[in-house]
C-alpha cells in the first residue's frame, strides 16, 4: 500500500512540479497518466526514494521515504525503470543484468543465474544476451531496462514510460509482462500513452500541472466523457475551435471527425461511445476550462 | 557481505570499462614508459663504454692474474662489473622520479575524472541510485575498479622495463639483472609507484564526481592533479634529493651485492649512495607518509560522499 499526503515538490525557487498531491495506491497494477511535464516522473522518483519532496508525507509499503532508513528499505524491494534509461554500450546485456543483480543483493551464484535466465526469457532476449548493448535496437534496450527492473524479485515495480519507443508488438508484450508481474507485486505504470493504461490497469490517476485531476477506474473516466464524444461529418471545414479533434477520417462525401466537447447546433453530430482516450481528453479539456 | 558484493560489482564493471575504453590504460602505459625510459636512458647510453671496459679488463693478463691470486674467477669478476651498472640504474631514480610524479598527476586524474560522469552520460546513474547500494559503496567500487585496472596495466611497462634491463645486462656483461636491482625496482613500484598512481586515480575520480559531462570533468581532474604535485612535494619531499620520502628510503637502503664484492677485491669500500653526511630517513617517516595519504583520501572521499548525498540524494 502506498499513501501520499499533501505532497509538494518545488525545483529551485520557482518550478512547482507537484502541488499538494494526495493519493492512495493499492496492490496490483496502477496507471498514472498525464501529459509531458505533468509531474508524473517527479512523483515516481519520490516514490522510488530518488528525490526528496519539498513537503508532505509519503509512505511506501509501510516505509517513510523521506527518511534515509525508509529510502533504503524501499530500495531493497524496488524494481525501477527510469524514463530516460541508459545502458553501458560496451557491456553485453548479460553483463549489465548481472551487474544490476549484484547491486540488488542477488549474490548467490545459482539464484543469480536462475533470475538472469528467467528475466532474459521473459523479455525475449536469451538469444542476444551476449551481444554488446551498442548493437541493440531501441526496443531491445527498453526490454533490457524492463529485465533489470524485474531482477531481485521486487515487491514494488515502478516503470516510467516503459513502452515509449517500442513498436506495437513490443508494446503489447511489455504490457502483458507488467500485467503478469502485478499478480505478485505492486506495479506503478507511468505513461502518456492512454492505450497502455486502458489495456492493463483497473486503477489509475490522471495528473496534470502537479495535481491529481482524477482518481478511479478507467470505466469512471469513460463515464465522465459520456455524451461529450461525437462523430461529426462535414464537407471539409474544420470543427469549431472549442472542440478537440481526436481523429480524422476522409470519407467519399466529406470528412468525419471524432471530437470531444459539445458541438451545439450541429445537426450532423452523432453521439458515440467514449473510449478511455476520449475520457482523458475530456478531463484535460475540463481542467483547462476551469483554469 | 552484500556491501562487499556491491563494491565488487561496481569495481568489476569499472575494470571492464577501463580495459575496453582505454583512458586509464593508455595513461598508465604512458606513465610507465616515461618512467622506464627516464630510468634506462642513462645506463643504456653508457652501455657500450661499460661493455668495452669489461672487454679490456678481461684481455689484460695482469688483471686476470691479480684476480686469480685473490681466488676470484672470471665469472665473479664479470658479476662485480655489473655493480656499477646496477648502481647507475638504481640511482637513475633520482632523475626519473619527478617524471613519474609529473606524468602521473598530470595525466591520470584527468583520465579518471570521467569515471562518475560516464554513468551520468550513459543515463545509468539514476538506475544505480535506485538500487540498495549506498553512495559510499559506489565510490569505493569505482576507485577499486580503476585502481585494479591501473595496477594490472602498470605491470606491462614494469615487465617491459625488466626485459630491456635484462637484455642490457646480458649484452654487456653476459649475466642477468642482479637480484638486488630486481628487488629494488619491485619495491619501488609497490611502495612508491603504487601510492602515487593510487593518489592520482583517486583524486581524479573524486574531482570529477560533481560533473555531469565527461568533458567538463577533465579540467577539474587536471587541476586536482596539478595541485597534487605541489601537495606531494611539500608534504612528502625528501630533504636532499628530488624524491619523496618513500623513494628516498628505498634508495638509501639499496644494497648492491656486486659492489660489495668489488669493494672487497679493490679494498675500497663502496661509497654511500647519497654521499657522506646525507640526511637519513627512517621507516617512521615513510609510514607517516602513507598515513597522511590514507587519511587525506579518506576525508576527500567522505566529502564526495556527502556531496553525492546532498546533490543527488545518493
Amino acid at each position: 500500500m502506498i499513501t501520499v499526503s499533501q505532497l509538494t515538490k518545488i525545483y529551485g525557487k520557482k518550478v512547482q512540479a507537484l502541488c499538494g498531491v494526495d493519493l492512495e495506491i493499492g496492490d496490483g497494477m496502477f496507471g498514472m497518466v498525464g501529459p509531458n511535464g505533468a509531474g508524473k516522473t517527479t512523483l515516481m522518483r519520490i516514490l522510488a526514494g530518488l528525490l526528496q519532496p519539498t513537503s508532505g508525507k509519503v509512505s511506501v509499503l509501510g516505509h517513510n521515504v523521506t527518511t534515509g532508513r525508509g529510502k533504503q528499505a524501499i530500495k531493497e524491494v524496488l524494481g525501477y525503470l527510469p524514463q530516460e534509461l541508459g545502458l553501458y554500450p560496451d557491456l553485453s546485456a548479460l553483463e549489465f543484468l548481472e551487474y544490476v543483480a549484484l547491486l540488488k543483493g542477488v549474490t548467490g551464484k545459482v539464484e543469480r543465474k536462475k533470475q538472469l535466465d528467467e528475466t532474459l526469457e521473459l523479455v525475449g532476449l536469451t538469444q542476444d544476451a551476449r551481444r554488446r548493448l551498442r548493437t541493440y535496437s531501441g526496443g531491445m534496450k527498453r526490454r533490457v531496462g524492463i529485465a533489470q527492473a524485474l531482477l531481485g524479485r521486487p515487491q514494488l515495480l515502478i516503470v516510467d514510460e516503459p513502452t515509449s519507443g517500442l513498436d506495437p508488438e513490443e508494446r503489447v508484450r511489455v504490457r502483458n509482462l507488467l500485467a503478469e508481474m502485478s499478480a505478485n507485486c505492486t506495479v506503478i505504470l507511468s505513461t502518456h500513452i492512454v492505450e497502455d493504461v486502458s489495456q492493463s490497469c483497473n486503477d489509475l490517476a490522471v495528473i496534470n500541472l502537479g495535481q491529481v485531476l482524477f482518481r478511479g477506474s478507467p470505466g469512471e473516466i469513460i463515464d465522465k466523457a459520456r455524451d461529450h464524444v461525437w462523430n461529426l461529418t462535414t464537407s471539409g471545414e474544420r470543427p469549431d475551435a472549442g472542440l478537440t479533434v481526436v481523429s480524422t477520417m476522409q470519407l467519399a462525401d466529406g470528412v468525419q471527425y471524432r471530437v470531444v466537447g459539445n458541438p451545439l447546433g450541429t445537426s450532423k453530430a452523432v453521439s458515440v461511445e467514449p473510449s478511455l482516450e476520449d475520457g482523458y481528453i475530456w478531463l484535460m479539456k475540463q481542467s483547462r476550462t476551469q483554469g | 557481505m552484500k556491501t562487499l558484493w556491491q563494491i565488487f560489482a561496481v569495481a568489476r564493471t569499472e575494470f571492464r570499462f577501463g580495459l575496453r575504453r582505454g583512458g586509464p590504460v593508455v595513461t598508465t602505459l604512458l606513465i610507465g614508459l616515461v618512467l622506464g625510459a627516464g630510468i634506462l636512458i642513462g645506463p643504456l647510453s653508457n652501455l657500450s663504454t661499460s661493455k668495452e671496459d669489461l672487454s679490456n679488463f678481461l684481455q689484460n693478463p695482469t688483471v686476470i692474474q691479480k684476480w686469480t691470486e685473490k681466488g676470484y674467477t672470471e665469472d665473479i669478476f664479470r658479476q662485480t662489473f655489473t655493480g656499477s651498472m646496477a648502481y647507475a640504474t638504481v640511482f637513475s631514480i633520482t632523475l626519473a622520479w619527478f617524471g613519474l610524479l609529473f606524468t602521473s598527476f598530470l595525466l591520470l586524474p584527468a583520465a579518471t575524472a570521467t569515471s562518475l560522469p560516464t554513468d551520468r552520460k550513459f543515463g545509468v546513474a539514476e538506475l544505480l541510485h535506485s538500487t540498495p547500494m549506498s553512495g559510499g559503496s559506489y565510490l569505493a567500487g569505482k576507485i577499486l575498479g580503476v585502481g585494479v585496472t591501473v595496477a594490472l596495466i602498470g605491470l606491462i611497462p614494469l615487465g617491459l622495463f625488466f626485459v630491456v634491463l635484462e637484455w642490457a645486462f646480458l649484452d654487456a656483461f653476459q649475466v642477468g639483472i642482479p637480484m638486488d636491482v630486481f628487488v629494488f625496482f619491485l619495491k619501488f613500484a609497490l611502495f612508491d609507484g603504487l601510492p602515487i598512481l593510487g593518489w592520482g586515480l583517486t583524486i581524479g575520480i573524486l574531482a570529477g564526481s560533481a560533473f555531469r559531462s565527461r568533458r567538463a570533468a577533465v579540467i577539474p581532474g587536471l587541476l586536482a592533479g596539478i595541485l597534487s604535485i605541489f601537495f606531494w612535494l611539500v608534504a612528502f619531499g625528501a630533504p636532499a634529493m628530488q624524491l619523496d620520502v618513500a623513494a628516498y628510503y628505498l634508495l638509501q637502503n639499496y644494497h648492491s651485492v656486486a659492489l660489495d664484492t668489488l669493494a672487497k677485491v679493490t679494498g675500497f669500500p663502496s661509497p654511500p649512495l647519497f654521499g657522506e653526511g646525507a640526511p637519513v630517513i627512517g621507516i617512521g617517516q615513510v609510514i607517516i607518509m602513507y598515513l597522511i595519504i590514507a587519511v587525506t583520501l579518506f576525508i576527500l572521499s567522505g566529502l564526495t560522499r556527502l556531496w553525492l548525498k546532498w546533490k543527488e540524494n545518493f
